[in-house]
């Protein structure tokens, strides 16, 4: 419970300290919201990012038929 | 010009059994007079289409024919991969040749990517309306 005496307490603190303390009460915080992503699930990423190798081979290969055909 | 199709998000349940609404499109793909529909993540962030193996094989391709080897990221890293090129239809509009790293694995989907699927269909996302629209681009 927050009391006088606490918030007293709080403001007696140093600077350092009351970075911590608020740094806490922000971890609690966090922790007792509901996970956006939960830690324990996995993500597949099955996007082919970064591939500008296989983008360029798939490229010369297309334009290749064309000119065949 | 051609008017764009409208399609909705689909329900999509992952390998954990949950469920995520996904930009999925219908289709039709062909390759040497071999038909099949399918159903493809549109997906801008990918560099290359990407045919997964089985879906491949029942359009009768033939994996020894493919003779380009391309190398994948993520997910599909370990996979290996040989560029095909598929005719596709989309709605009513014109076919258009699409190619797509053919990835030998089913534990894919089949994935429409900037290259070059994009490069045929201008795409618009509406996510808060769970809908989005396809046009050719008529540039090829």
């Amino acid at each position: 419970m927050l009391s006088d005496s606490l918030i007293r307490e709080l403001h007696k603190l140093s600077r350092v300290e009351k970075i911590r303390a608020m740094r806490l009460l922000l971890d609690d915080l966090a922790a007792e919201e509901e996970p956006f992503f939960p830690a324990t699930a996995e993500y597949a990423v099955w996007s082919p990012f970064d591939c500008a190798d296989a983008s360029e081979k798939l490229t010369a290969l297309l334009e290749q038929e064309r000119r065949r055909g | 010009m051609a008017e764009p199709l409208y399609f909705s998000y689909l329900s999509v349940s992952d390998t954990a059994g949950k469920s995520a609404l996904r930009p999925m499109l219908p289709l039709v793909l062909s390759y040497r007079g071999q038909a099949r529909e399918a159903v493809a993540l549109v997906d801008s962030g990918a560099d290359v289409n990407v045919l997964p193996y089985l879906l491949g094989v029942d359009l009768g391709a033939e994996w020894s024919e493919q003779s380009t080897v391309v190398a994948l990221s993520g997910n599909l890293a370990n996979y290996e991969a040989r560029g095909i090129i598929l005719t596709a239809v989309v709605g009513e509009f014109p076919p258009v040749q699409l190619v797509f790293a053919w990835a030998k694995t089913d534990r894919i989907p089949l994935i429409l990517g900037q290259n070059n699927f994009f490069q045929e269909f201008d795409v618009g996302f509406f996510r808060s309306q769970n809908a989005f629209q396809i046009m050719p681009n008529g540039g090829g």
